[in-house]
Order: structure tokens, then sequence, then C-alpha cells
């Protein structure tokens, strides 16, 4: 048996290994929140409310998820038990690659957080330690520019998707999530990183796997800042600016993480709409960008964003 | 359920001047603002966040060719959800999947309108947008076919597209089985684009008087395009290129080709050219 | 409380309870979760949001209103009534006549 993990504070057993999270360092009498285990999954749900082309949800609130020759995944109705029919070896990136996407997603919204589209990057400013997510759709340059704050000595806390927690006085924290950075070669050439040794997503694509030893497993940390990233082709359609009420709670709720199929999920009166807004209430400053993907700006954009003291404004 | 118009064609065929004109029919005749992105009344059929949306799953870790074969669920599952006719711009030849299914489902589709213009004169427009020579441009035209938004370092925004070579790319939507396609000629339309547009609009059902279109071609034509562009930029110009709207005419190769570069571009594509009254 | 038909200056309103809101850098942002939409408030609609409280007469509010603007009152009744139909239509405000 492997010894156990953690990943958003939970105490996780799994049967396959996990490289992303670190070792479990929480009370060592806990009992264990999420099993992912090796095992048939059934090819139908029972009442379904979604059957997709990938995707199948319950009406009991399980979910099935399949990647044609990569795995098939399960998430129980009570959400603890997330069951892998590997359709390559178990121990192919590929699986975990999908596992902490869709399913992971299911899984952290069934349990009551938010997760977000979104890399998480550390900033000290004036008033402590906060996180600014680096929210955006696939293909915005999230990782990449979380790869730059970290080049810049900044602490990366995850690349793909930030759970969110709102606790009952609004305050949005993190959880400590995935502890590496999904890069494409084009990116880390750009950023002057060796690929030498790193391993691939998977074996089909020029995608690496960064690992990240200084993250995931500290304390949940505050969210101060999110940023909507978008691209331009031409600088003079470059944005940066900050949103309020309305515009931020719509870019809010349009970067969470398969926000469609979240909201199949929700129960009366607990809708994505609700969170999203509840979310966007509890982060200081929302803030806009839109800038043409390059290389060369990354650097100024690290050090303007790591230089904003959450209240200090722009 | 709704289904999809394609708008296909080669690139620096006019496919964006005619969307820019469906913007307008759309919106009683208004000038388009290129500045703005959301000016988009035909998205792009392979936007990576529409498929990642609806099929939820990363097409970034997905191999280009899983995802060329989910392409065609993707597009029944978003016209499930549609009530509307859905327009799509395209540049994918018609193909099929690797496994063996149409990219485009025909029970999806409603229509094609295939633009078409003279191969002499995408080279030299389509080198300046790539940024390439025209010999470097001629040569990737004679290659069966390239892949744009190809995902081999990299991702963009847009799902990776097979762009077949020309003459095989015009065949391709010609020879498509269901509704045949409305071919509209490049020149044609540059020469009378009162008469494309009418034809085009009532292709596609649109609802639209012979004023609402005199309308919407006032505010797209070309030079209007051109002085917008240089006043505010336009959002789809590539970065390596310095304007979008550059001549917008037909016949330029006389001028701008080699006698040389000529004859390679007929050698290839000839049979089709002539088809297409070009030769 | 139920739904009046007509709003006048003694209308008592406040928030209907079971729609959530939020601010955000000032402007309040109101949930309809069983219809799946949100409903914006401009800057001068999120002062008229913030100001009704847990209720208030439509005559106070506007009073209030006027003194914070210093403004036309008439203009401002009739803007504040007119904001307070539309919130009404969307079941997002109370009122008692």
């Amino acid at each position: 048996m492997l010894a156990d993990q953690g990943l958003c504070g939970w105490r996780v057993r799994s049967e396959i290994v996990l490289p992303e999270l670190h070792p479990w360092q929480g009370d060592p009498a806990a009992g264990v929140d999420l099993v992912i285990r090796l095992g048939a999954v059934p090819d139908r749900l029972d009442n379904p409310i979604h059957v997709g082309a990938l995707l199948q949800i319950g009406e009991d609130g399980a979910c099935r998820h399949e990647i044609e020759g990569v795995a098939t995944f399960h998430l129980d109705a009570a959400a603890r038990v997330i069951t892998v029919h590997p359709a390559l070896s178990a121990t192919d990136p590929a699986i975990r690659a999908f596992l902490f996407g869709t399913t992971f997603s299911l899984l952290c919204y069934r349990r009551g957080l938010l997760p977000l589209h979104a890399a998480c990057v550390r900033v000290d400013g004036q008033n402590g330690p906060g996180v600014i997510a680096l929210a955006g759709p696939s293909g915005v340059g999230k990782s990449t520019l979380a790869a730059a704050f970290r080049r810049a000595g900044h602490q990366v806390l995850g690349d793909d998707i930030a759970v969110l927690r709102i606790a009952d006085d609004g305050i949005v924290t993190v959880l400590p999530g995935l502890a590496r950075i999904k890069l494409w070669g084009e990116s880390l050439h750009g950023l002057d990183l060796p690929s030498d040794g790193l391993e691939r997503v998977t074996s089909k694509l020029e995608k690496f796997i960064l690992p990240l030893d200084d993250a995931g497993s500290d304390a949940p940390l505050r969210v101060r800042t999110v940023v909507h990233l978008g691209w331009v082709n031409d600088p003079r359609h470059g944005e940066w600016r900050t949103l309020r009420g309305m515009e931020a709670v719509m870019q809010m709720s349009g970067n969470i993480y398969r926000h469609r199929y979240l909201a199949r999920i929700s129960a009366p009166g607990d809708s994505v709409l609700a969170r999203a807004a509840r979310a966007a209430a509890g982060i200081e400053q929302h803030l806009r960008i839109r800038r043409v993907q390059d290389f060369a700006g990354l650097d100024d954009l690290v050090a303007r964003l790591g230089g904003l003291d959450a209240r200090a404004g722009v | 359920m709704g289904g999809y118009y394609w708008i296909a064609s080669y690139p620096k065929s006019g496919n964006t001047w005619l969307r820019l004109a469906l913007w307008s029919l759309a919106h009683d005749g208004a000038v388009p603002d290129l500045g703005d992105d959301r000016l988009n009344q035909v998205p792009i059929c392979c936007s990576r966040m529409e498929f990642d949306n609806e099929l939820a799953v990363d097409s970034s870790d997905l191999p280009p060719e899983q995802i060329a074969a989910l392409r065609p669920r993707f597009y029944e599952a978003q016209a499930a959800r549609s009530s509307e006719p859905l327009l799509r711009k395209v540049h994918d030849g018609w193909t099929l999947t690797p496994a063996g299914e149409p990219l485009f489902p025909p029970h999806v589709t409603l229509g094609t309108v295939y633009l078409v213009r003279d191969p002499r004169d995408i080279v030299p427009s389509l080198a300046h947008h790539a940024g390439i020579t025209i010999d470097d441009q001629v040569a990737s035209m004679e290659r069966p076919a390239i892949i744009l938004a190809g995902q081999a370092q990299g991702i963009t925004m847009q799902l990776p597209q097979c762009l077949l070579n020309w003459s095989a790319h015009v065949a391709s939507w010609l020879d498509a089985p269901g509704r045949p396609a409305l071919v509209q000629r490049y020149e044609d339309l540059l020469g009378d684009p009162v008469a494309a547009l009418t034809r085009i609009a009532a292709y596609l059902d649109l609802p639209a008087t012979a004023a609402l279109i005199d309308r919407a071609v006032a505010s797209t034509r070309f030079d209007r395009l051109q002085a917008a562009e240089a006043r505010t930029g336009f959002f789809e110009r590539p970065r390596h290129a310095s304007t979008f709207f550059r001549r917008g005419r037909a016949g330029g190769w006389r001028t701008s080709l080699t006698r040389d570069q000529v004859g390679r571009i007929e050698a290839m594509h000839g049979a089709m050219m002539a088809r297409m009254g070009y030769l | 409380m139920t739904k009046a038909p007509a709003i006048t200056l003694a209308t008592f309103v406040r928030p209907n309870p079971a729609k959530p809101s939020v601010e955000i850098e000032g402007e309040v942002v109101l949930m309809s979760i069983d219809d799946g939409l949100y409903f914006g408030l401009n800057a001068v609609g999120s002062e008229v949001w913030r100001r009704l409280g847990d209720g208030v007469t439509v005559a106070a509010l506007c009073t209030g209103l006027a003194e914070h603007y210093d403004g036309d009152p008439a203009r401002i009744e009739a803007d504040t009534l007119a904001l307070l139909d539309k919130l009404a239509a969307r079941a997002l405000v109370e009122f008692r006549a």
C-alpha cells in the first residue's frame, strides 16, 4: 500500500502513484477523506441526468468520465471514492492529467468548494501573504505566466485548477493543490527552462510536467487578487483595468472550471452562480488583463503584478 | 435542435469580409468596429474553449488525432443545445476523422457557403498574412495538407485544423454530401457585392431587405475597412502581418508573381482553376 | 409582505431576503438563483440598494438620495421609482403599502 498523501487538506489514500501530491502531514490519526482506487467502472450510470460523449452524471451525483485510450473515471455518489479503470499502464502520467481535470473539479464542487480555472502564485504584500489567481481559458497562458512568477522567485501553488473555499465570513482561500506546472516545449524554451529529465504529460505531446517542490503542503492562503487573462494580437487592444460589480462576477463565473456541468450537480439554492458571486465578493481585487502573448513581456507583467499590494490599486 | 451553416474557405478568400457583412446585416447595417473582438457574428468552428466546455475535457492534454475524432461529438452536442442555426467559420477541408466519419456531421449541417478565390491571388495575400516569402507560400500550397494552429510545441485558442491544399480543399467542400454548398467566387463578390450578399442571405435563410443589404455592403466597403483598420487596428490581424485588409482586389498576381511562380501554381492547381473559371 | 401593483412614496420597500446580493468595488450584483441570472446595478443603483438596508419608505429613500447627490428631488424620485419598478418585476424587492 502506498503512503497516504494530502490534497486540499484531505487525507488521500491512492492505489495510483501521484507524484504531484505531498505526503500526508496532518493528524496521523485522521480518517481517510478520499480514496482513489483501481477497478471496474460501469458503462452506464443508473438514472443519468446527463449522458454526453465523455461525461455522464447520475441523479445521485455520481459521475463517469471516459477518455478513450487513457482511462475511465468514476466518482461515487458520496464524493469519497474515485475509481480509475486505466486503458494504459496505471502509472502513465496521462491518467493523472485527466483525473485532476474534470473528475477532480466535480469532486471539489460536490464538497462545497469552487474550482477556478486558474494558476495561483504567492505574493507577499504589505497586508501579509496573499495569492494572485491567474484565471482564464486553456491556451491563454496561465501556466506560462505562473512559471515566469516562479522564475522571479515567487511560490507557485498550482497551475490549472485553483480550489477555492469560501468561508462563512466571506474570506476566500485557495486550498493546497497539485505540486506541478504543465508546460509546453515552446513555453519552456521561451522561459529558458530545460526540458531534460522532465516527464511528459503523454508520450504523444511535447508537453512536460515541471514538479514544484515548494507547493502544495502549506495551509490555505487568502486570495487577494484575481486576474482574468485574455489575449490580443494588437497591443492597441490590450487592457489592464479593475472590474467592478457585474463585470467581476461575470468573469468569475465564466472562469469556473466546467461551470456548465457543475451547474447540473448543484443543489437548489446553492448554484455555481451563487458560489461564483460569493467568491468574487470575497476577493479584494479583480483585474482584467489582455495582452499580446509574448515571452518578452512576461517579466514586466510579473514585476507589475508582484509589486501590487492588494489595496494599493493600479 | 439547431444545426450549422459552415462559412468555409481557404484562407484569404473573402471569409472575413463576408463575416463582417453578416454582422452588419444582423445589426441593421451598422459599421463594424474592427477593434472589438465581441464582433463575431460567425465564430471559428474550432474554438478550444467551446470544445472543452461542451465535452468536459481539456483538449490541451489530448493528441491532435483524438481531438479530431471528438470534433463530430462537439458539433452534435452544441447543436443539440441550440435552438437557432449556428454560423461557423471554417478553414478545415471537408474530411473524415481518424475514425472514418465526417468531421462536419451531415445530420447537423444546414448548409455551406463556400468562398473560392483564384489561387494566384491567394499566394501573395497569404504570404503577407503569414509573414513568409511568396516562394515558400507557393511551396506550402503544393503540399497535400498543412496543419493550422497545430500543437507541436504549444497551443493556441484554436484547435488544430487540417487545411488541404487549394485544389483538394475546393473539391472536398464542393463534393461533400448533403445540401450542395453555395459557391461564391471572391472575384464576383468584389464585382457585385450586393448581388453576392443577397444570394448568400437567401441561402442562409436570413431576413434581409434590399435596403438592408445595401447598407451592409456600404458599411463593409473595402476602403472603409482599410481606413477603420488604420484607425483602430483589426482584432483578427495576425501579429506578424502589418495589416489585415491589404489590397482587396482581383488580378494583382499579374504584377506580384514571377512567371515561374505562376507556372508552378497553374501546374499544380490548373484542373480545379479551370473548373472554377480561373483558366 | 406582498408585491404592490403601484409604488408610491408611502410604500415601504425592502430587499427580498431570498435573493442574495454581493458588492464588488462599490457595485452591487443581485442574484436570482432560481432563474440562474445576475442583475448588476451601476454606481447610483448600488447606492440606492445600500440605502434600502432592512427596509425603508420610498419617501425616506428619495429624501436621503436627494441630499446625498444634491440633485433635483423630482428627478431623483422619478429615477428611484423606475429602478424600484424594475427590481420589483424581478422580485428582488418586496413592498408593503
